[in-house]
């Protein structure tokens, strides 16, 4: 049985005050951190965890950290990405309402490894009670000294602001994130230069995720052997797993990277509704390309997934039964994409408008047998033309769709209607 | 009025190294302040922050959660992506277009209810979903609506 | 020097350039919409992707850096469906009313899917509409065309540096807007040029003649003294449109509105025959009656009761037919600087080229590292030179100082104070810009006509030149000391020496003398901006007036005379811009009706008054030209002015510098015949002519 790491608070009553908190050992890491680590030494400490990141591109957390210039002179910003706007996910969120001094006290960490004197933490808007207990959490942890001027007793000063998204998913990416920090519309800004070289301002910039965030106290306190420890070597660690659709115990599991889907699915989330049988899972938000029910027997982590063409992402689990409708599924997923698209670049905007169009039809039963080379076509003049991951990401859902169930498709077109509703 | 919304914005813009970064979270108080972000709105927005017109509108128009056409008393929103969708989501739809006369998108006659669709909430596993302002209602049902709905209409005629 | 290897081929190429760049110089086109190498990158469009080495999508060329060792290809199959396929979607939405835009047969998207497009569309379904936007009496929106390419919202804020364009909404949403308003400022124009379709074309153009009927003149632009490089384009005897040449030293590509659209003024209100005042009453006679009546005139007239004055727009030979002419009939009273600027020469000899040249020359500007700014709004007087320094100031590390009335130039401006008095305490090393001034490698001051056409405009000058020697501006390969004039006549004036000769009286002597009645006959050649009523009412209590000029404006009304003249579009001339650079102007149509170029004119007239000039076509002209003044044979080259004496030390007068410029869009007789300057005028108000001149007037 897995110990929970990242959850074992949410459960106690009023686990996010910060009494509850500091009662479960909390910010005792943030003192151990400030008083017996330098920077350097942080910095190689989680290297040595793997740790990777929990947005969902899953690049190792110490490396990123290890690119922010080391000059002093420099002002650098660690911004926390909490605008979890993946469908299917709702991880950072629970953390937020359920535990937020343990994404505060990771960002302290992480702002005393890259130099930061100033934190932002970007919470997607409509997460309005995340909002409310992360700024009440950031008062106290003002009072208590964790966050001001002089942090413990140290030379250490830490500013940190909560900024409240509006409604748009392109902030997830992280220079867009950045473009909204600064006032601008959220369009991803050119790579390079990378953030952490000129981010934030111009400065050098960290972005990371909620639950990557959370991840630190427990690699300072329990160590980086422990942490590498749970699950595979190469992306190891807890994982939270968001489960959704048509399960039978849809919620938040906290288990171990590398789990099977299947254990997940079946065995922690009780099996498809009752009397159902599982067609397909979207394992990493609605980004991730689904996987019939014929590979679910796949590990959940980044470098498994991968190799089956799919990715672990926001590891925003959605499991459709058979009485979904994967036309209705894959137009609903490319609708949210090209709502999404910020517009900056042809093939995001144009292409997804336009495969929204056919998918309409098609779903509607006016499709023809063309539609569906066309839409392969757009798919491989969106996927890896566009600027940014978000025109890929639907691309590559959309084709993945395509592919398992072709049937499904041809089927509405020859039917001249929608087999499921 | 003014004033007060002054204030408030002058105290959020000391959060940032600039007055730009200060124009999302002026539009939060705006919009509270005066339901929807119209354009003398959002030119006061600009006059207090000072900075370009054209700035300020290229946000309130970008992000979902900007109000530049009137919104009901009610802003009902029902998630409509995959989870909440596969849950029948599209139903919900359906049954609040019936019980408040109106299509999506739409704002009932008596300015009280705006009916829109939204994307993922982030509360996929107690779906289907809606926020009402920013209430979420979660695990819902017809008769759950029906009993939202009362309590709404009842909390606005005390 | 990285080196690559573009489609097989290897190339070194200089550091700090992109890829696309790169493969520019390797001799392989690269598609783009979007980049535009004078803005930033934005990388959006797409259309510019190649196949980099092993990475694993197409990379966009115009933002990648180009790298040593780079392998880059341009012409797989990858990289051609890439193209096509973002060719294809920035068609599907695209309108194709090509046969009725007015970019067709300009347009970059026409042309690249042409060469990169497939020949059919797909695309079944309904395209989307966007409604017009309004953005001024200059640029005419058709939005629906607009690719989102955004080059013109990167060319508003960087270039123009003007924060009013922007982009609405997101997605297939997203709209380019102004927000309903004129976008003010003075380089709008050039939105048209950097907009790759149709979605910003000219308003005053709009649908008035295809590109392809187009007559095309390459020339200079002779509305201020900048002398931007221009192409006319004609359609038989009417300018259709004016164009921007590239010339990087000058105006890079761009050009500012008042050289674009003041064309229309071209042909309105034109003197297209002489006239002659009869009972008081202008009537139209023959050139010969004309000339028979300046020749009665002159008849037994002392040289000494006659003199000249020359306006902003002459070109350098008939500006020099005319002082042959006034020299034959023992004049030495002329004078070229109408505005009374106290500049060019001491009386009775010319002064160093370095008093009144843009010494440091506009493309310098961007080696200069701190500019003072005397009496003098380069947005209005000289919009291309502001643009310049815009562009350094974006360049970092540029601190600008103001004396004079304060004005917004579209970068950050220290307003140090209001007149001489300041200057003063300047030159004398008081105040914090002293230090900016001191600190500075390369300092530049720049001074305006407001500081210069004034009583004691000699002794500013003077006072400039102790502070231009004080602060090290002059060196060995760095001469700071800058005039900035808005005539474009004015330099090429000064180095023929269109000054009053041994006792000859400048502008003020001759109009006082015309009070006094020691002048009695005055050849106004295009000089309208001096005060006509100092003439006298009329040729009994004044002077007896010639204008020969190409519209009828200020001094046409006053004239007892007119000679109808050629617009600087209708005669090949010489003109010298603020840098003492020599460019030649070309004519692009003929002159209206009857009126000619003008040194054929004073080539005429000089037969029928007895004193025939020397010369019998334009080359011999211009031989004489050089034979006055060297400078004249370098054309297109601005070689280093001496430095020397100049200005006179005297007393400082207290009141401030004035406005050189009261109104942009009406400064000379052929932008206040423009009716496109003239709603221009009306939509930006006196806000453009006098914006921010002071707390309380």
């Amino acid at each position: 049985m897995f110990d929970k790491v990242l959850l074992k608070n949410a459960e106690i009553p009023n686990a996010h005050g910060i009494g509850a908190y500091e009662a479960a050992g909390g910010y005792r890491a943030l003192a151990t951190v400030l008083h017996e680590y330098s920077p350097d030494e942080l910095i190689q400490l989680v290297k040595d965890s793997n740790l990777r990141g929990r947005g969902g591109a899953g690049f190792p957390t110490g490396v990123k950290w290890g690119f922010v210039p080391k000059d002093p002179a420099l002002e650098k910003y660690l911004c926390c990405n909490a605008d979890e706007s993946e469908p299917g996910t709702f991880k950072d969120r629970v953390i937020m309402e359920k535990d937020p001094h343990q994404m505060i006290e990771g960002m302290v960490i992480g702002a005393y490894a890259i130099g930061a004197q100033k934190a932002y933490i970007y919470i997607r808007g409509e997460y309005v009670l995340s909002i409310e207990r992360t700024e009440a959490a950031l008062k106290e942890a003002y009072r208590k000294g964790y966050l001001g001027e002089r942090i413990l007793g140290t030379d250490f000063n830490l500013e940190m602001f909560v900024h409240c998204g509006a409604g748009a998913y392109i902030c997830g990416e992280e220079t867009a994130l950045l473009e909204s920090v600064e006032g601008r519309r959220a369009q991803p800004k050119l790579k390079p230069p990378f953030p952490v070289v000129e981010g934030l301002y111009g400065c050098p910039t960290v972005i990371n995720n909620v639950e990557t965030l959370a991840c630190l106290p427990h690699i300072v306190q329990r160590g980086a052997e422990w942490f590498r420890g749970i699950g595979p070597e190469r992306s190891p660690g807890p994982k939270l797993y968001c489960l959704s659709g048509h399960v039978r115990k849809p919620g938040l599991y906290e288990l171990p990277m590398g789990i099977s889907l299947r254990e997940l699915v079946e065995d922690h989330g009780g099996g498809p509704r009752s009397g159902g049988r599982i067609k397909a899972v979207i394992p990493g938000g609605v980004s991730a390309p689904m996987i019939p029910e014929s590979g679910l027997d796949v590990a959940m982590d980044f470098d498994s997934l991968a190799a089956i063409d799919t990715m672990l992402g926001s590891a925003g689990v959605i499991v459709l039964d058979e009485t979904a409708c994967v036309v209705r599924v894959a137009k609903r997923i490319t609708e949210f994409f090209n709502h999404e698209s910020c517009g900056k670049c042809t093939p995001c905007r144009e292409g997804l408008d336009w495969a929204v169009k056919i998918l309409r039809r098609l779903e509607d039963g006016r499709g023809k047998h063309e539609d569906l080379d066309q839409l392969e076509r757009l798919c491989g003049s969106i996927f890896g033309n566009s600027f940014c991951a978000l025109g890929d990401g639907a691309a590559w859902a959309l084709s993945a769709a395509l592919k398992h169930f072709r049937d499904e498709f041809v089927r509405h077109i020859e039917d001249g209607r929608c087999p499921f509703h | 009025m003014a004033t007060g919304l002054r204030d408030k914005i002058e105290e959020v813009a000391g959060r940032y190294p600039n007055r730009r970064s200060a124009i999302m979270p002026a539009l939060y108080l705006a919009q509270a302040e005066h339901a929807q972000l119209s354009g003398e709105v959002l030119l006061e927005v600009a006059d207090i922050l000072d900075v370009p017109e054209i700035w300020v509108y290229e946000l309130a128009t970008f992000y979902d959660m900007f109000h530049t056409e009137p919104v009901g008393t009610f802003h009902i929103q029902v998630c409509t992506n995959i989870s909440c969708l596969l849950l029948e989501a599209e139903g919900i739809v359906a049954h609040l277009e019936s019980r408040l006369g109106i299509e999506r998108g739409d704002t009932t006659p008596d300015g009280l209810f705006t009916l829109s669709t939204a994307e993922c909430l982030g509360s996929c596993d107690t779906a289907p979903v809606m926020q009402v302002n920013y209430a979420f209602h979660e695990n819902l049902s017809e008769r759950r609506i029906d009993e939202i709905l009362e309590n709404l209409r009842g909390a606005v005629g005390e | 020097m990285p080196k690559l290897t573009i489609d097989g081929k290897e190339i070194e190429v200089p550091g700090g350039l992109t890829v696309l760049q790169a493969c520019e110089l390797a001799g392989v086109e690269i598609p783009r919409f979007c980049y535009h190498e004078r803005l930033s990158v934005a990388g959006n469009c797409r259309m510019c992707l190649v196949e980099m080495g092993q990475a694993p999508k197409p990379i966009a060329s115009c933002a990648m850096p180009a790298g040593d060792g780079m392998v880059i290809r341009t012409d797989t199959p990858v990289v051609k469906k890439a193209r096509q396929g973002v060719m294809e979607f920035l068609l599907i939405n695209h309108p194709l009313d090509c046969p009725i835009c007015d970019q067709g047969g300009e347009c970059d998207l026409q042309d690249q899917a042409m060469a990169f497009g497939v020949d059919h569309s797909r695309y079944q379904e309904n395209k989307r509409a966007v409604p017009e936007k309004y953005m001024g009496p200059l640029i005419k929106t058709i939005m629906t065309r607009c690719i989102h390419c955004t080059r013109c919202i990167r060319f508003a804020t960087e270039i123009a540096g003007v924060e009013e364009m922007g982009a609405l909404n997101r997605g297939g949403h997203v709209e380019i807007t102004t927000l309903e308003k004129a976008i003010d400022s003075e380089l709008s124009g050039n939105l048209i040029d950097v907009c790759p379709v149709g979605a910003l074309t000219s308003r005053p153009y709009a649908f008035t003649a295809r590109s392809w009927e187009l007559r095309k003149t390459n020339s200079v632009d002779a509305l201020d003294a900048v002398g931007s490089n221009i192409r006319v384009d004609a359609r038989g005897r009417e300018v259709m449109r004016v164009l921007p040449r590239l010339h990087e030293d000058v105006n890079e590509e761009w050009i500012s509105d008042k050289t674009r659209y003041a064309c229309d003024g071209l042909a309105r209100q034109r003197l297209d025959r002489p006239y002659l005042r009869k009972d008081g009453r202008l009537r139209p006679v023959s050139w010969d009656e004309a000339f028979r009546a300046i020749a009665a005139r002159l008849d037994g007239l002392d040289g000494g009761k006659i003199a000249a004055l020359a306006g902003d727009l002459c070109d350098a030979e008939s500006m020099l037919a005319l002082k042959d002419l006034m020299a034959a009939l023992g004049s030495p009273h002329l004078d070229c600087r109408q505005d009374g600027a106290k500049i060019g020469a001491k009386i009775g000899g010319a002064g160093p080229r370095a008093g009144y040249l843009f010494n440091t020359t506009i493309a310098g500007i961007e080696r200069a590292d701190a500019a003072l700014l005397v009496g003098t709004n380069p947005r209005h007087e000289a919009t291309l030179v502001n643009a310049r320094l815009r562009k350094r100031f974006l360049m970092g590390g540029f601190r600008v100082g103001l004396i004079g009335a304060p004005c917004d130039l579209s970068y950050p401006v220290d307003t140090l104070g209001a007149g001489p008095e300041t200057l003063s305490e300047l030159a004398a090393g008081t105040g914090a810009f002293a230090e900016v001034l001191t600190a500075a490698e390369r300092p530049m001051i720049v001074l305006g006509m407001a500081a210069l056409a004034r009583p004691d405009g000699a002794a500013v000058l003077h006072l400039a030149r102790a502070l231009a020697e004080k602060f090290g501006m002059i060196g060995e390969d760095w001469n700071g000391f800058n005039l900035l004039h808005g005539a474009a006549a004015r330099v090429g004036g000064l180095d023929l020496g269109f000054l009053p000769g041994d006792g000859g009286r400048d502008r003020d002597g001759i109009l006082d003398g015309v009070h006094g009645g020691d002048i009695e006959v005055v050849y106004l050649l295009g000089a309208d901006e001096i005060d006509m009523a100092r003439l006298g009412p009329n040729a009994q209590e004044g002077a007896f007036v010639i204008y020969q000029g190409h519209h009828g404006d200020a001094g046409a009304h006053r004239a007892d005379v007119i000679l109808p003249g050629a617009a600087y579009t209708e005669k090949n001339g010489t003109y010298v811009n603020t840098e003492g650079r020599v460019q030649l102007g070309r004519l692009a149509v003929s002159p209206p009706g009857e009126a000619r170029a003008d040194w054929t004119i004073l080539r005429a007239l000089s037969e029928v008054v007895g004193q025939r000039l020397p010369y019998d076509d334009l080359g011999a002209l211009r031989q004489r030209l050089v034979a006055v003044n060297p400078v004249f044979a370098a054309v297109d080259r601005v070689e280093a002015a001496p430095w020397g004496e100049f200005g006179e030390q005297g007393k400082l007068d207290g009141a401030p510098f004035g406005v050189a410029v009261e109104n942009y869009y009406m400064t000379d007789p052929i932008s206040r015949a423009s009716e496109t300057m003239a709603s221009c005028a009306e939509v930006f108000g006196s806000g453009r002519a006098g914006e921010a001149t002071g707390t309380d007037g």
